[in-house]
């Protein structure tokens, strides 16, 4: 026995005694980090299903809304006359910003109630970087689940979008863009969560912007009665992102197009938020381990 | 002299609205390359949270701290790359129990930047020598506090780090675990060339293990020195052990008159078991204590009073200045 034991420690040295050279990449440990999450969401399956019944129920809901709202209305605004196209784009990015956003949050008030959080901190060899970059990833891609979900029932049900493959990739560019501009946001709330240990209003706040001034359900024209909250909802990098996702999948235009180039000019232009995203989660992290609030438990 | 850990006045205040804890208060400290170093302390004492400040986990209010010549404050992701730390009686917690053992492993490993094919080689060697291998696919829900042990430990070792931070890391785990584990560090030292400073309850287990340690208490060091040096700058506590062959219920009556007795300055502990009794206690002089003692219990069934050499952790009590344990 006591034979055993010492030849196993022999092993366990051995193996310690080599030096590794080291060659993971940054995105490798971000893909990693991202693989993981799944994992862990895959043990969820209640959660899973929940997800499915909730797009169906929210496209289906709007179907029945399309049939109230007249043609003429929505064409006068400058739209193609299909609310339950306008509705479907509208929601599914809506959500799937929203959600993607929500669960990073989420996602780091579990870490720091779990006390995972520390252990993270300790690991990534990139100051939290590729394993906050994996959860973005994370966000997005089981967010992409309920957004092609939700086009997909839509169409089903009727809903004018385009088929256009060129289309498509366009409104593949415009969605990473809006994607990239957001995870800034995404982190900044999630930093924001590490000091203040408050998520829900800060939630709240996000979900009303994008809800009630994105755009959504109905131009953000008719809005413009009521100036402060139009000039709110241009602010809002949201509203442009949608605007040319629908341009592109209604009306099929292109970027370079006079309709579509002041919303891309103002979407580019908030992408330093992305920078900023990762500044200001490093100051929040910094005033954590400075006041010893990693951890919760 | 090649110094691995060194720090300077560290000290960390916990402030709240209502009052300010200094939880490490200007603890200067220099552990060698390949030395293994042992904290000891009470709950609350400063320990971890020395720890933290080392691993980059907390900032500190004052002082500096470096880590294989690499600043916590200035480098912390140097500092994290050359330490592995397993967290204390938190530790369970610091896993992820909707994944397995395995995949809990492997996910570190790759954020810490360790290639596929050699955390699995190194996940491989350790779980079989801490008898994991039936189990590590498992969910981490699924495992025993000493199993989630283990797992901390491979975890803190998986990148191979110089410096090993550990933060009681036998706690919980059968007394066969216990043993191969020291047997492990005890050799990762030795052999491997390693740094470690570890955290314990277990007098037995630093004095076994380290080369040197420090008592730690309210947040200040209070000892420093060899297991062996401790012993003797308490040899002058004296100790006297009671056995009796009685059953639990005069326990109390025992101590009560022990308590009554000049002589005894302490009881340091007692041991019940079915029909034995074992008290220790703290004496001004054996010459007039052990007859005294053996007189007033004349009524009970000694077995045997007589002088002993006092335990680490007695003596470990009597510098922090802590009440006896009964």
């Amino acid at each position: 026995m006591v034979l055993n034991v010492v030849s196993e420690v022999d092993e366990v040295l051995n193996i310690f005694q080599v030096k590794e050279k080291k060659h993971e990449s940054f995105i490798t440990r971000a893909v990693a980090s991202l693989y993981y999450q799944l994992r862990i969401l895959f043990e969820y399956r209640m959660a899973i299903a929940i997800d499915i019944i909730d797009i169906t129920i929210s496209v289906l809901i709007y179907y029945f809304v399309s049939f109230l709202i007249s043609k003429q209305a929505l064409s006068s605004l400058g739209y193609s006359p299909d609310y339950l196209a306008f509705a479907v784009l509208g929601i599914s990015l809506s959500r799937y910003l929203w959600s993607s956003i929500s669960r990073l949050a989420h996602k780091l008030s579990h870490e720091i109630s779990e006390g995972t959080l520390e252990s993270l901190v300790v690991a990534d060899v990139d100051n939290l970087k590729s394993w906050l970059v994996g959860q973005i990833m994370y966000g997005f891609s089981w967010s992409s689940f309920w957004f092609v979900g939700a086009i997909i029932i839509g169409m089903i049900l009727g809903a004018g979008i385009s088929t256009n493959l060129l289309a498509w990739f366009q409104a593949i560019f415009v969605l990473l863009l809006t994607i990239v501009v957001h995870s800034g946001i995404g982190v900044i709330a999630a930093g924001m969560y590490i000091k203040h240990k408050e998520l829900e209003t800060m939630l709240f706040f996000l979900s009303v912007a994008m809800e009630f001034l994105g755009g959504v359900l109905y131009p953000i024209s008719l809005l413009y009665n009521i100036a402060p909250l139009y000039y709110i909802s241009l602010s809002l990098p949201f509203t442009h992102g949608l605007e040319l996702f629908r341009r592109t999948l209604m009306d099929e235009l292109p970027l370079l197009h006079p309709k579509m180039i002041f919303h891309m000019v103002f979407l580019i232009a908030f992408l330093p938020l992305v920078y900023l995203g990762f500044k200001v989660f490093n100051k929040y992290l910094e005033i954590a381990k400075k006041e010893g609030i990693l951890a919760a438990y | 002299m090649d110094y691995v850990i060194v720090s300077e006045d560290l000290t960390k205040i916990f402030k709240s609205k209502k009052k300010e804890v200094v939880a490490v208060d200007h603890i200067s400290l220099k552990i060698k390359r390949g030395e293994f170093f042992g904290l000891l302390g009470p709950n609350g004492a400063g320990k971890t949270t020395y720890t933290k400040m080392l691993v980059t986990l907390l900032i500190p209010d004052e002082g500096e701290a470096w880590i294989d010549g690499f600043s916590i404050l200035k480098e912390p992701v140097e500092v994290r790359k050359r330490v592995g730390w397993m967290m204390g009686e938190t530790g369970g917690r610091a896993l992820y129990w909707r994944l397995s053992g395995y995949d809990n492993l492997m996910f570190f490993a790759r954020l810490q930047n360790v290639p596929k094919d050699v955390a699995k080689r190194r996940i491989n060697a350790m779980i079989k020598f801490l008898g994991l291998e039936k189990d590590i696919h498992k969910l981490v829900m699924n495992y025993s506090t000493g199993m989630r042990v283990k797992l901390m430990l491979i975890r803190a070792l998986i990148h191979n780090p110089d410096i090993l931070i550990l933060d009681e890391p036998t706690l919980g785990l059968d007394v066969e675990s216990a043993r191969n584990v020291r047997m492990l560090l005890r050799e990762l030292v030795d052999r491997a060339k390693k740094t470690i400073l570890f955290t314990s309850h277990n007098m037995q287990e630093v004095e076994m293990l380290c080369d040197r340690m420090a008592v730690i208490n309210r947040g200040k060091i209070i000892f420093l020195g060899t297991p062996r040096e401790l012993r003797e700058k308490v040899a002058n506590m004296k100790v006297v052990e009671i056995r009796l062959v009685e059953d639990k219920g005069v326990l109390e009556d025992i101590i009560k008159k022990l308590e009554q007795l000049p002589v005894v300055n302490g009881i340091l502990s007692k041991e019940v078991s079915e029909r034995n009794i074992v008290i220790r206690v703290l004496v001004t002089d054996y010459f007039t204590a052990i007859p005294e003692i053996t007189s007033t219990l004349r009524e009970y069934n000694i077995e045997s009073v007589q002088r002993m050499l006092p335990t680490l952790e007695e003596a470990f009590l009597k510098l922090a200045g802590t009440e006896p344990r009964v």
